[in-house]
């Protein structure tokens, strides 16, 4: 058994480099764990005021009984596409550049299904009544429909957040016991129950080897699932601009798309905050800029055949919508979002030069995201607003207390995320090790 | 008296339909005013209306032809059409909205969580959504009708065909140990219309007005192209 | 028990490129058993002394549990729809599209569930084959550990390793507690019963804003007013044919008169008990009481008297209310 020794001896490196996150942060860290919690209570103050005097709080109004918190949902399950598809992708495909890139990605996936799963909450007339949904023997003496597409979607929900909970863990188990043998303090016990008495004898690393290798295309096949059942939502309705085939494979793409673009930003953000440029390096925000424009240009491939359908069948309830988002009331919010999500990333991204530029990818990844908000709004909003009876023809904003709780919700994301930076190595080490060693064998 | 003759007030099934005559509509919003006295319907005030969630089971909807000066309002009174394949039905994850056997269109308050699937799936926007805690102006409280639940807040609700009147008329009819004759049943609405543009009757029952009246050449139902069934027929308007 | 005593382990760390294929070989040699033997790494080493195939039996049990996935998801969407048939909207009662949506899900939550329970088993059960956990394997070292070795064998072994290249060698005689913890049972079974406990109780719309039947009456009639069929009030004008009728001497005999007195004065053959005493329905407070106050009185009681809501209909207490509004309002001598 032969190992190069250069790649072995960089490992007492990679371990300082990539704990040194998890050691207690600064003035700034605490300023802006601060900030992110003041605007967390602000959004849960808008949620319990909200749910005192009731949804109507929200400017919902018929026929417009979905809108943002659903809209919400929706985006944020699509973030959370991005752990599942980078690292279960491209685990699959062997991609070595996924190494410093999936523990990012996958923290970003459980913590946006968190939020997502929130939205649901915030969107139920009676929230307290949620566990209505649970099937278990009751004394109302019935079961959920699961004939409902909300049922459908309830059960994708919880078994891709609990696929994707154990599929962030299974590779932090070894780093995890490195953290317990390393760092000290209250962490400790904590690491320690966390690694499993993990010793890393052959054994104990087949069996994990194992383990990855089965859930890696069960975690795939769970997340195209998913969202093609949150698209299903939509497509099952007789709402004119939801009842569409497509809406399942474009909610899929859409949510890689977002994801992707989420993954830019953190990684400008942990490399710049962590000094990591040499574990995160520009190669992986070329790679990341090239998913990114496939991603783009599948997007922009669904949207045309769809909106192309709608325009040349001309039907009167489909063209009513086609007609307010081109040039009628949803017609700033629509170009917007096409510049956003399609004219701009296409420009930038395929500049091999700009992929290599760090800060324009955050940017870009920033765009998407943004646009990817509107975007899902445009789905919910402009159909409901356009019902086969024109007598109640609408239009649509968030309320503030919607806003509050949008805004919150996102901070509470972000808390979370600066949280567990400190408490999980964001780049996997052993991973990372892994990588040295293969790449240095394969010189 | 044998089994069988106890049984037969309630051998045929029933299913309850109305025939909505467009041609003797006259838009004047006596069945709204109906609905909301019978049923319970929270006033919504105007801040609620401007807003668009002034809550109603039955709408007048009003639609301009022609252009200024020679202008006409026409009006369509709609209800929910209680589809016999309802699409609002099955979307519901609790079973708040489901069939029953006389093909109502039945919304179990105690169940609805308030996801309103329900509201988006409905092609007619007949389902209303309570957004507040129902409030009505001391002393109107005091006219509630104790036989219709007082909504809450966060859940939907929607026209019922006064399915409190339905089974009121059905009890009456077996006390007396006779089926129910037509015409014993009137909803609010129906009961309210001065000029009878609304009839509601047994479907099931051949001699019934609102079967007769059903089949009339003038009859046509909403968005029909959709598949939804509703029990409700409209008949064209005999335009001049 | 007693053999642990004299069998020790040994854990010896190694740099990178130490040949460990011959020292394993040699060990063999040495009369170790191979299960005795664990190499430390902090990444998975390409093992090539390990079968060709990686074993089956992984995939099996991700199988297996994916078959008791779909019988789970079938259970949910077509045995509870069949428990409980509800028509809704034309759809079948059993649809396969739902029945294949969800069992689809159930399957994969199983599958992973139950792939990620037996790796965590498989991994807790080889941390009993190595003596210890050698932290510094993170910096890139390699670790041998020789579990229960004969104290006879301690020294070949130790040779051995040190032959190989070994940088430290420790010996570990007992079991050392290992830092771990064990995941809360506790912790999710009381979140479990609180689940449980706040299903119990549902009373949404239980109490309702409209005038139910065996209700107390709310409000009066405005005076003048004459209710179609009273359930709560009659108005005073109805009552006027009704006044010292036979009737209200009959209902103040029984239900007044034993603390109040046949002549209202509050001298009824009970009041001596009293430890209050009862109103003198003559007295001017009382006089200047309407005959709605004294019916709310009547209805809801007052300090010592007790409520007749229960006792009494509304017709009755208006009854009551008229005829001690009609009293004279002097004292009268007693006509007993």
């Amino acid at each position: 058994m032969k190992q190069g020794s250069v790649g072995w001896n960089d490992m007492p490196a990679i371990n300082r480099d990539l704990l040194a996150p998890l050691s207690p942060g600064g003035r700034g860290y605490v300023l802006l764990v601060v900030l992110l919690a003041a605007i967390v209570s602000a959004g849960a103050g808008a949620w319990i005021y909200q749910i005192e005097t009731g949804i109507g709080q929200t400017n919902l109004h018929p026929p417009i009984f979905w809108s943002a918190y659903i809209a919400s949902f929706v985006y944020w399950i699509g973030v959370s596409h991005s752990g599942t598809f980078i690292s279960g992708v491209l685990r699959l495909s062997k991609a070595e550049w996924r190494r410093p890139i999936t523990r990012i990605a996958e923290l970003m996936t459980i913590i946006s299904v968190v939020i997502a799963t929130l939205f649901v909450f915030y969107h139920l007339g009676r929230s307290w009544r949620w566990y209505y949904l649970i099937p278990y023997p009751n004394q109302r003496e019935i079961w959920p429909d699961f004939r409902s597409p909300l049922m459908w979607d309830a059960t994708a929900v919880l078994t891709y957040a609990t696929a994707s909970t154990i599929y962030l863990y299974l590779p932090l188990i070894p780093d995890f016991a490195l953290a317990r043998d390393r760092i000290g303090g209250w962490r400790r016990p904590i690491y320690a129950a966390l690694s499993l008495g993990w010793q890393g004898s052959q054994q104990q690393w087949q069996a994990l080897n194992t383990a990855i290798r089965i859930i890696t295309p069960l975690i795939v096949m769970v997340m195209i699932s998913v969202h093609s059942i949150v698209g299903y939502d939509f497509g099952m309705s007789l709402v004119p601009g939801w009842h569409t085939s497509i809406i399942a494979p474009y909610f899929v793409v859409g949510a890689v798309h977002s994801g992707l673009g989420m993954v830019a930003i953190g990684l400008y953000l942990v490399r710049r905050t962590y000094r990591l440029e040499s574990y995160i390096r520009l190669e992986h925000f070329d790679k990341l800029g090239k998913l990114m424009v496939a991603m783009t240009l599948t997007l922009a491939y669904f949207y045309f055949s769809d909106q192309l359908t709608v325009w040349y069948g001309k039907v009167p309830d489909h063209m009513a919508i086609l007609h307010s988002l081109m040039s009628g009331t949803f017609a700033v919010p629509q170009w917007t979002m096409i510049t956003l999500i399609y004219v701009l990333p296409l420009i930038t991204l395929t500049i091999p030069a700009f992929r290599h530029w760090p800060l324009g990818m955050m940017v870009i990844g920033l765009c998407i995201n943004v646009g990817m908000y509107i975007e899902r709004m445009l789905i919910l909003v402009p159909p409901l607003a356009h019902p086969r009876l024109s007598y109640n023809w609408s239009d649509y904003f968030p309320s503030w207390v919607e806003l509050t709780i949008m805004a919150g919700s996102f901070a509470l994301a972000v808390l979370l995320y600066v949280l567990a930076v400190k408490f999980v190595p964001i780049i996997s080490i052993w991973e990372e090790k892994e990588g040295h060693l293969h790449g240095r064998e394969s010189h | 008296m044998s089994a069988d003759q106890e049984k037969t007030p309630e051998a045929r099934p029933h299913r309850w339909q109305m025939v909505i005559d467009l041609d003797r509509c006259t838009g004047c919003e006596a069945c709204v005013v109906a609905c909301h006295a019978e049923n319970n319907i929270r006033i919504s005030g105007a801040q609620e209306a401007a807003e668009g969630r002034a809550i109603n089971w039955i709408r007048i909807e009003r639609y301009w032809e022609g252009e200024y000066p020679d202008v006409k309002a026409k009006f369509m009174p709609v209800l929910c059409q209680q589809c016999a394949d309802a699409p609002c039905e099955p979307v519901c994850p609790v079973y708040a909205s489901y069939h029953t056997p006389e093909g109502l269109n039945a919304q179990v308050y105690n169940r609805c969580i308030g996801v309103r699937y329900c509201g988006n799936n409905c092609p007619y926007t007949a389902r209303q959504f309570n957004w507040f805690d129902p409030h009505w102006d001391p002393p109107l409280q005091e006219q509630l009708n104790p036989d219709v639940t007082v909504r809450q807040n966060g859940i939907m609700e929607k026209c019922t065909f006064c399915v409190q009147r339905i089974r009121q008329g059905k009890e009456q009819a077996e006390r007396e140990g006779r089926p129910v004759r037509d015409g014993d049943i009137t909803p609010a609405c129906v009961q309210s219309c001065p000029t009878t543009a609304l009839v509601f009757g047994d479907g099931n029952d051949p001699a019934s007005q609102v079967a007769q009246m059903s089949k009339s050449r003038r009859g046509f139902h909403l968005l029909e192209s959709l598949g939804t069934h509703p029990a409700i027929t409209y008949l064209k308007r005999l335009d001049e | 028990m007693v053999e642990n005593h004299t069998r020790v382990g040994l854990l010896a760390l190694f740099p990178p490129e130490a040949d460990m294929d011959t020292s394993r070989r040699r060990l063999e040699e040495a009369g170790i058993r191979q299960e005795q033997i664990t190499l430390l790494s902090p990444i998975p080493l390409a093992a090539p002394n390990t079968e060709a195939h990686p074993p089956f039996w992984p995939y099996g049990i991700t199988i297996a549990a994916g078959l008791v996935g779909i019988g789970i998801g079938l259970f949910f969407s077509a045995g509870t729809a069949a428990l409980y048939p509800l028509v809704t909207g034309g759809k079948p009662i059993v649809a396969a599209p739902v029945v294949g949506i969800i069992s689809y899900e159930t399957m994969m939550l199983m599958a992973v569930v139950v792939t990620f329970v037996t790796m965590i088993l498989r991994i807790r059960r080889a941390r009993d084959l190595t003596v210890e956990r050698e932290a510094r394997i993170d910096d890139g070292r390699l670790a041998l550990s020789v579990r229960d070795i004969h104290h006879d064998q301690e020294a070949t072994v130790r040779k051995i390793m040190e032959q190989a290249g070994a940088l430290d060698i420790r010996s570990v005689s007992a079991d050392l507690p290992l830092l771990e913890g064990q995941p809360s049972a506790h912790v999710v079974g009381m979140l479990a019963l609180c689940c449980l406990a706040m299903a119990g109780c549902s009373q949404d719309m239980q109490e309702q804003q409209s005038y139910q039947s065996q209700e107390a009456p709310r409000l009066h009639s405005p005076s003048g007013s004459i209710p179609r069929d009273s359930r709560t009030v009659i108005s005073r004008e109805t009552l006027a044919a009704d006044r010292m009728s036979d009737r209200a001497k009959e209902l103040f005999r029984i239900n007044c008169l034993p603390c109040h007195g046949e002549s209202g004065e509050g001298t009824g053959p009970v009041a001596p008990y009293l430890k209050q005493l009862p109103a003198n329905l003559r007295a001017p407070r009382v006089r200047a009481l309407s005959s709605t106050e004294i019916y709310d009185i009547i209805t809801q009681g007052k300090d010592m008297m007790p409520s007749f809501l229960g006792e009494l209909s509304a017709d009755e207490r208006m009854v009551l209310a008229s005829f001690v509004e009609s009293m004279k309002p002097y004292s009268l001598p007693s006509q007993r």
